[in-house]
């Protein structure tokens, strides 16, 4: 303050303006500059985040009409209405299941080919190419080639049995199975990008430290499990972050594959949310849907937070 | 104890050139040896060659007499002190230096023993539920050389160890390091491209150029008679003067050019050379001897390093310094008289740089006895 005062004195400024740039420092803090840094990503998060989120949690407390306008309050009875409906229970359940089936699938196999393509090996990088192949595919195309791979006819998984003498499976179409051959779907799509983090996260591992393990007689599961996986953890935690969050709001294989059929056994919270706001049009339900999802995740990843991140070695 | 030996080893990475070329020495049980040479000179290449971190293309390692170029680094009966250390941030200093013998299943009281033993001889009994981050450079040096204590393996390698380490620990962990190795009596093979640390540490050492083994020797031996022009310029600092001078040997004449004339009598016929003189042999006028041989120089730069003074001055067009006793304050410029006597001077074959003359070496070679 003292410093300002001095200020304003010496260079004798007008009255009007110095309560203005006062105003400024209030409200900018000290360093306007960096505000002006921060502008075009707050920009894009108040438009594209921010915006939706207050919009969402505020339509989740109406009735609304088929442009999505909120028209009646009815206070927390969207809510209410969720809780007891069976559909969204069980809608609940089955993406607790995938979440189950992809995520622990999908990190621990792209840490094996990640622990194999990180060995010095000629034409490592071929393989290292083909591992994470799976991130330049879409959605999209990657599900119709499974459309194809699950045809219980022409497709090559049953043919597969059919070698052995099993009965083909319906993939897609038996209750028993979709939720297997959709979680089949997307542990192999996430498979390129875990693959490529941790990849990435085994590479920035000193290598002297294993030269100085391997000197000290400790065989390859012993440095696995004391250096590899202590070293990786800062890594791991962040894949499992980044995938339980893309599980949980898994869509486009489903719309693809199923359609959240058979059944509604693979109708998981964000397709059955999609169906609710733009098949029936009741957007005040999708919204409290919405936010009942969006506190389910915040609240899996604090706890992630919490008790993960104490095993987490960060150098 | 064990010896480690090198019969012709050489090292090339793919169909490329050696890096290594046919080197050959015997590393005797209990010694301190050190490999001493610029950086990129292979010195590193030779250690991880012996440690089993890199093939040996060509050639024999024998380890205690046996034969070892395929056994794994596990096998080798050695421990190894890296450059960075090579902790692992994740573990205490406790777990740090019992990584090793946990690995290997060695029994729980053996392994108190250990840590307790070598935590005090490095005195580091109060940091071993530290994490690595949280001990300054000179602690975690320590961590590394307990680690290769407990491992009481025969043969200890280190590999540049002291270069992270500030000018004064350094001085500290030089006398240390040599002090344990002697208690503990372990075969040393210790790399440095600094040869301070080669001239005060090593039993013996090996100086190397290029992946070319120069000279093997005690580091006085090394110092007072180098084989080459290499070694001369290596070993000892300020750098030994070097000038391209011609002999006459109707005349009985070092000639450095048409002005400059050295009276002394070689056993051999007129030719090219490299006359070698360290600057310490270069004496003030007055302390000289009868028979010294006088030259007068322009110096062109005094240093006064507390009790010792450094002149620079131009010899050929080639800068030569002097060390002198004692503190001269000579302004620059001033032109004074200098005395070298005969059998300080070293001279060297132009052509392949060989030492072909060098009056104080002893006519056999001196028995190496550690």
């Amino acid at each position: 303050m003292a410093m300002e005062r001095a200020q304003v004195e010496r260079t004798g400024g007008l009255p009007a303006t110095v309560a203005r740039e006062k105003l400024f420092r209030r409200i900018l803090g000290r360093q306007p500059a960096a505000w002006l840094y921060l502008m075009p990503s707050l920009i894009l998060f108040a438009v594209f985040v921010f915006y939706p989120l207050f919009k969402t949690i505020y339509l989740s407390f109406f009735l609304s009409d088929m442009k999505g306008l909120p028209t009646v309050f009815i206070g927390l009875d969207n809510y209410v209405r969720l809780f007891s409906s069976p559909e969204f229970i069980q809608s609940a359940g089955s993406t607790l299941l995938f979440v189950l089936y992809t995520v622990p699938a999908t990190i621990i196999i792209a840490l094996i080919l990640a622990l194999l393509a990180n060995e010095k090996l000629k034409g490592i990088g071929f393989f290292r190419t083909i591992f994470s192949s799976s991130m330049g595919i879409s959605v999209a195309a990657s599900s119709v080639v499974w459309l194809f791979i699950f045809n219980p006819s022409a497709g090559i998984l049953n043919r597969i049995l059919s070698l052995f003498g099993l009965r083909g499976i319906n993939w897609l179409a038996d209750p028993n199975w979709a939720l297997f051959s959709v979680s089949l779907t997307t542990i192999w799509l996430h498979l390129g990008f875990t693959f490529l983090i941790l990849l990435g996260g085994l590479q920035n591992i000193d290598e002297h430290l294993y030269e100085s393990a391997n000197i000290e007689g400790a065989g390859y599961f012993y440095q696995l499990r004391r250096i590899t996986l202590p070293m990786l953890s800062p890594t791991l935690f962040f894949v499992i972050t980044v995938s339980m969050i893309d599980a949980f709001q898994t869509f486009g294989q489903i719309d693809l594959l199923t359609k959240g059929g058979p059944g509604n056994s693979t109708n998981l919270i964000v397709y059955s949310i999609y169906q609710k706001a733009f098949i029936n049009f009741d957007f005040g339900s999708a919204s409290s849907a919405v936010v009942v999802l969006f506190f389910c995740i915040l609240l899996v990843t604090a706890l992630q937070f919490k008790f993960g991140e104490r095993k987490v070695h960060y150098q | 104890m064990k010896s480690v030996e090198l019969i012709d080893a050489s090292k090339a990475y793919g169909n490329g050139p050696s890096v290594i070329e046919k080197l050959n020495v015997k590393i005797n049980p209990g010694e301190f040896f050190v490999l001493v040479g610029p950086s990129g000179c292979g010195k590193s290449t030779i250690l991880r060659m012996i440690a089993g971190l890199e093939d040996i293309t060509s050639g024999k390692l024998l380890i205690g007499g046996q034969p070892a170029n395929t056994l794994p680094p596990s096998k080798r009966s050695l421990s190894m002190v890296f450059q960075n250390y090579a902790l692992y941030p994740h573990l205490s200093v406790r777990e740090n230096i019992t990584f090793g013998l946990k690995a290997r299943r060695i029994g729980k009281e053996v392994l108190e023993k250990r840590l307790r033993d070598a935590a005090d001889m490095l005195d580091l009994g109060r940091y071993l539920d530290r994490k690595p981050r949280q001990l300054s450079g000179g602690q975690r040096q320590r961590v590394a050389l307990a680690r290769s204590i407990v491992s009481e393996a025969p043969i200890c390698l280190m590999d540049e160890p002291l270069s992270n380490l500030d000018a004064k620990l350094r001085g500290r962990m030089r006398s240390e390091i040599r002090q344990i190795q002697r208690r503990i009596g372990t075969t040393m093979i210790y790399v440095t491209h600094d040869q301070i640390e080669a001239m005060t540490m090593g039993d013996r050492m090996m100086v190397l150029h290029d992946g070319h083994q120069q000279q093997i020797g005690r580091p006085i031996d090394v110092y007072n008679h180098p084989k080459n022009t290499f070694v001369a310029s290596f070993i000892g600092s300020p750098q030994m003067n070097l000038t391209p001078v011609v002999y006459d040997a109707a005349k009985k004449l070092l000639r450095l050019n048409k002005d400059w004339t050295l009276p002394v009598d070689l056993p051999f016929s007129s030719r090219d050379l490299t006359l070698g003189i360290r600057p310490a042999n270069i004496r003030p006028d007055e302390r000289a001897g009868e028979n010294a041989i006088r030259l007068s120089i322009k110096v062109s730069d005094v240093e006064i390093l507390g009790n010792e003074t450094l002149l620079t001055f131009l010899v050929n067009d080639q800068i030569w310094t002097a060390k002198w006793e004692g503190q001269w304050s000579i302004p620059g410029g001033t032109v004074c008289q200098i005395a070298v006597s005969a059998e300080d001077l070293l001279l060297f074959d132009r052509e392949n740089g060989k030492c072909i003359h060098d009056p104080k070496r002893p006519s056999k070679p001196e028995e190496v006895t550690v």
